[in-house]
């Protein structure tokens, strides 16, 4: 009796680890849209929609609005707002571009005034203000510093933003409304903009505004902007 | 006489057991042997890492250093591989280099097999594979080891329950294991244990040589947040580092390839990057590819997966969202892996170059991405005779 | 079907036909259950993988046997004998205190050996007499034994299946004390005084003394302690201070072992160190098997299989399979439970969000070690049976409504394992 017991028992425990077994074993290729997947898995906060995107593997950059190059007069500064590495990219492109300007990703306010143009690339990383010994209170309060020196100065403003989606956290975003105001064009790699921030401020202050599909599509924007 | 008969079935026991025990050493003891190189007519000299840590000399860790110098003077690039040896692709690409490079500006210094140690065992409950084989062009077939990331506790043995090294890290807790992690016990030293003696010779070696640029090869399991991925330490040439990083990713996002720059975490206490980084002037860099057989769900251990990274339950994880890293039905080969460190130091050395004109260092001899591709590991990988 | 499927399949259903029909030990049917599984896994057999397998538990092992010196040293002393004559004759007044207090000493072993066997077949062993001494009967008290032994194993600050757990997915054994203590405590308190606080309101104290030896503590008095103060000095310091030079866990039990030698009641040292390893030998093989076992699960894709497939389960379904799979697997062995299921279950219940990992991992280790009163292999109902002179259905059955208390508490703190953080501080 208590061997019959027994195997009941075992075969119950079979039927259920088998019934745990995958069920949906039909199509793998079934659930085709890898876009959206990535969408949803890669959104930290699960709360990205899907969007329409205006730019594309195939369309990669989308100008809305012209951008006057005139405005952007040398010496030319290039500084970070958050201390991702999105600056370093754009140190990179404009050296590709063979333009000439001052790459310093942690500026001080008083460097201000010797430049006519800013390049201010906005991204928090908390790695990134590691690195540089600074917490996120001096960030801040040297970026609100540098606009405010900027206002008197009257210098021309980029604002930059290529870190995508994932700089779109709380920082991300206060450095970024700090910068806005003042720009006068707009940068922006297009998943950042899933909730339309940056169309819909563009649109509302009538700035031109470049989306780009990737990192490498600064290089081209750059060219446009400080080609020779 | 009852004593007799138990004396005889201990006796059996003991018996059955060699009948395991020997077969399965002699497997075991096969991994202590070490892979040939294929000739290549452009290196210069190998050296041995004990040159730069006399502690190594006639240990299981000491390994070759393969130098190639250009006689163009310029910069000095040190590429390791194997720091963890169940990450073949780093291996491979180490390997690759070595029989296939001409340096044209500069010099080299190559190490495929950093943990040496590692490379002799596998760790219990993973099913690792101790080998896999690589079918050449011309039909001969070259066996590589797959060891463990750790240092074989043969050689170093027992793990200290408290231990701190000169990086910082303070080992407890199961992170006790770690003391036998190359890449945990950086800058090393030259009277501690084994592993911080192999991370002693890289120390001295990059001083020595005025080494200006390293590469730590690795790989991660799928659920790794930081694959096809850099780490950079910003601090060599006065925080120049990150901006050529990024001119590597984005001359690799012109081939279609990811390879973000990423910084090098400040609390990566005894990681090369940050360590070595920290104490000597060269640029550190580390970086990682995907690789399905090191994830707690890969199905079948095979050369299969070892070669063709296709593991359809990381589709499937990927496809639930518990991936952040995209993993598709194509799976990421090992060739793919290998070629793309090797566009990554390729593009490293070339921004390193255009940032510095008098250190440039500079090689031929791979091909593109696409060219490596094509060729497979076959083509890639130089027959032993 | 796929063809890790038909692997697990096999492994088990080899197992169970060797270890139920053939009645071979355990540790032989895991044996024959990984080589079949690698043969259909189409790795032949596997000879490096079977043997890398049973070194898997090597530092377990080391501990279990040296503890298990120690435990037989204290009990051949007499010092067990002496602590429970106290007890009784301090708490007879306040019988619920003192079953407790009982409850805890057959937990004892278990805490420091994380083996529920060890538990039943020392303390338990010592414990049993005062229990029926006081009027519980037989099948109660054998219940008390298995459930006090099952708290035991999973008490910290040994508890295999979460070292287990924990080391499946590269989480330190840090920090799980507290929401060990939290779960086993207030279980094993209710389970003792559900089974036994009835039949135990008024005792006749002279009745009581005449069966306890209670000469042993006059006359060895406090140094009979000694390996005891021994075992809990080294261990503590050892944790206060981890930059001293460090013993480890399996010296520290093997030099209070010999200090208790020496502090009581001189008895045959190598004669009970034999029975003492003789006892403990197929637990030993257990694990060895259990690693070979899961090494091949492993290398045939079989364990990879089983995390994906427990992806697709809904939450609702993850918390039921849990409660459920991972006592049921207990059949088998409580510790291959935590080492197939406890891992992949894990690594999916973190996904639910809101949760912390060292609390899940804790009530699931919780859940597996229940399992070691699941039938047909119900370790610790089977010993505790054999110690009371009965079958181990009867007791098994008044086991049954503190067994559900235990799933259900543990259950609930897995739920709310996000609120429970503050535990493993």
């Amino acid at each position: 009796m208590k061997k019959v017991l027994a195997m009941l028992l075992a075969a119950a425990m079979l039927l259920a680890m088998a019934a745990c077994g995958r069920q949906d074993t039909t199509s793998p290729t079934g659930q085709a849209d890898p876009n959206a997947a990535t969408q949803a898995t890669l959104d930290p906060n699960g709360t990205a929609p899907a969007f329409d995107m205006q730019t594309s593997e195939t369309n990669r950059i989308v100008n809305i609005g012209t951008v006057d190059k005139s405005l952007y007069a040398a010496p030319m500064l290039v500084t970070s707002f958050g201390q991702s590495t999105d600056a370093a990219t754009i140190d990179t492109a404009l050296k590709k571009v063979g333009a000439t300007y001052t790459y310093s990703p942690q500026a001080a306010a008083e460097l201000v005034p010797q430049f006519k143009t800013l390049i201010i690339c906005v991204g928090a990383s908390t790695k990134g203000l590691g690195q540089a010994g600074i917490n996120e209170k001096d960030e801040v309060a040297r970026a609100e510093a540098i606009m405010a020196k900027a206002k008197e100065t009257g210098a021309q403003i980029i604002f930059v933003h290529i870190g995508g989606e994932t700089r779109r956290g709380a920082l991300s975003d206060q450095l970024a409304d700090l910068v806005l105001p003042q720009c006068s064009c707009m940068i922006v790699k297009e998943d950042a903009n899933w909730d339309y921030k940056f169309t819909k401020y563009a649109e509302e202050h009538k700035l031109p505004l470049t989306l780009i599909f990737g990192q490498k599509d600064t290089v081209q924007v750059m060219t446009d902007l400080f080609g020779k | 006489m009852k004593k007799f008969a138990y004396l005889w079935k201990n006796a059996l026991i003991l018996a059955l057991a060699l009948v395991f025990a020997i077969p399965a050493s002699i497997d075991f003891l096969a991994m202590h042997k070490r892979e040939e190189v294929a000739k290549n007519e452009n290196l210069t000299e190998v050296r041995m890492l004990s040159e730069y840590c006399e502690g190594l000399k006639g240990t299981a860790a000491d390994t070759e250093i393969y130098v190639f110098d250009s006689g163009v003077p310029g910069g000095t690039f040190l590429i390791f591989g194997g720091t963890h040896p169940n990450e073949t692709a780093g291996m491979l690409a180490a390997v690759s280099l070595v029989e296939n490079m001409k340096p044209t500006a500069g010099r080299f210094f190559i190490i495929p097999w950093l943990n040496k140690s590692g490379f002799t065992h596998t760790s219990p409950l993973d099913g690792m594979q101790d080998f896999f084989d690589i079918t050449l062009d011309d039909g001969s077939v070259r066996t590589f080891r797959v060891g463990n990331r750790l240092t074989n506790p043969v050689h170093q043995w027992p793990d200290r329950t408290y231990y701190e090294g000169t990086s910082g890290r303070k080992l407890v807790g199961t992170e006790t294991a770690e003391i036998r992690n190359v890449n945990r016990m950086y800058y090393g030293n030259p009277d501690g244990v084994l592993t911080e003696k192999v991370c002693w010779g890289i120390y001295q070696l990059i001083l020595k040589e005025g080494v200006n640029l390293t590469m730590d090869m690795h790989e991660g399991s799928p659920e790794f947040l930081y694959l096809d991925c850099t780490m950079v330490n910003e601090k060599a040439d006065n925080n120049t580092a990150m901006s050529i990083a990024q001119g590597m990713s984005l001359d690799m996002e012109f081939d279609d390839l990811t390879m973000r720059a990423e910084f090098s975490g400040m609390k990566s206490y005894g990681l090369s990057h940050r360590s070595l980084g920290d104490n000597t002037q060269s640029m550190m860099t580390l970086m990682e590819t995907y690789n399905p057989s090191m994830g707690p769900l890969h199905g079948k251990m095979d050369d299969d997966l070892i070669i063709n990274g296709n593991e359809p339950n990381y589709v499937e994880a990927y496809q639930k969202g518990l991936n952040y890293f995209k993993i598709t039905d194509a799976g990421y080969p090992l060739i793919n892996r290998v070629a793309r460190h090797i566009m990554c130091i390729y593009y490293l050395a070339q921004e390193y170059t255009d940032a510095h004109s008098d250190r440039a260092m500079d090689f031929e001899g791979l091909g593109s991405y696409e060219d490596m591709v094509k060729k497979g590991l076959g083509g890639l990988l130089k027959p032993l005779n | 079907m796929d063809i890790e499927l038909i692997c697990l399949l096999v492994m088990l259903a080899v197992f169970l036909l060797a270890n139920l029909l053939v009645k071979l030990p355990v540790s032989f049917s895991m044996v024959l259950g990984a080589i079949a599984g690698a043969l259909v896994g189409g790795q032949g057999i596997p000879l490096r993988h079977l043997f890398e397998g049973t070194f898997t538990y090597l530092d377990t092992i080391l501990i279990i046997s040296c503890a298990m010196l120690f435990m037989t040293v204290i009990q051949e002393s007499g010092a067990l004998e002496a602590l429970n004559a106290i007890i009784v004759t301090r708490f007879y007044k306040k019988p619920a205190l003192m079953l407790i207090l009982l409850m805890f000493m057959i937990m004892f072993p278990g805490m420091i050996t994380g083996s529920s066997t060890a538990a039943v077949l020392s303390a338990g062993a010592l414990v049993a007499p005062i229990l029926l001494l006081i009027g519980i009967p037989k099948e109660k008290t054998g219940a008390i034994l298995a459930i006090g032994a099952i708290m035991g194993m999973a008490a910290p600050p040994i508890n295999i299946p979460a070292l287990l757990i924990a080391g499946g997915v590269d989480m330190p054994y840090i920090g799980f004390e507290g929401p060990l203590f939290f779960v086993t405590i207030p279980c094993a308190i209710i389970a003792v005084l559900i089974l036994g606080l009835k039949h135990c309101k008024n005792l006749d104290v002279e009745q009581l003394k005449g069966e306890l030896n209670l000469e042993i503590g006059k006359k060895y008095g406090i140094r009979l302690y000694l390996p005891i103060f021994v075992l809990i000095i080294l261990l503590v310091v050892s944790k206060l201070v981890p930059s001293l030079p460090q013993l480890g866990t399996a010296l520290i039990f093997l030099i209070s072992a010999a200090v208790g030698i020496f502090t009581g009641r001189r008895f045959n040292v190598w004669q009970k160190a034999l029975e003492a390893m003789e006892t403990t030998i197929p637990v030993l093989g257990k694990l060895m098997g259990v690693g070979m076992f899961i090494q091949v699960l492993t290398l045939v894709g079989a364990r990879g299989w089983i995390v994906v497939s427990c992806l697709s389960l809904g939450t609702v379904m993850l918390y039921v399979f849990a409660c459920t799979i991972m006592p049921g697997f207990g059949a088998i062995s409580s510790y291959g439970a935590a080492s197939v299921m406890g891992v992949p279950f894990l690594l999916v219940l973190l996904q639910t969000g809101g949760s912390n990992d060292i609390v899940l991992c804790c009530m699931l280790s919780f859940l597996c070690c229940l399992g070691d009163l699941m039938p047909p292999t119900a370790l610790a109902g089977n010993y505790a049976a054999q110690i009371v002179g009965l079958k181990y259905s009867p007791v098994l059955k008044k086991c049954v409504i503190p067994f559900l208390i235990c799933l259900v508490f543990g259950l609930m703190c897995m739920i709310f394992s996000g609120s429970l953080s503050f535990l493993t501080a």
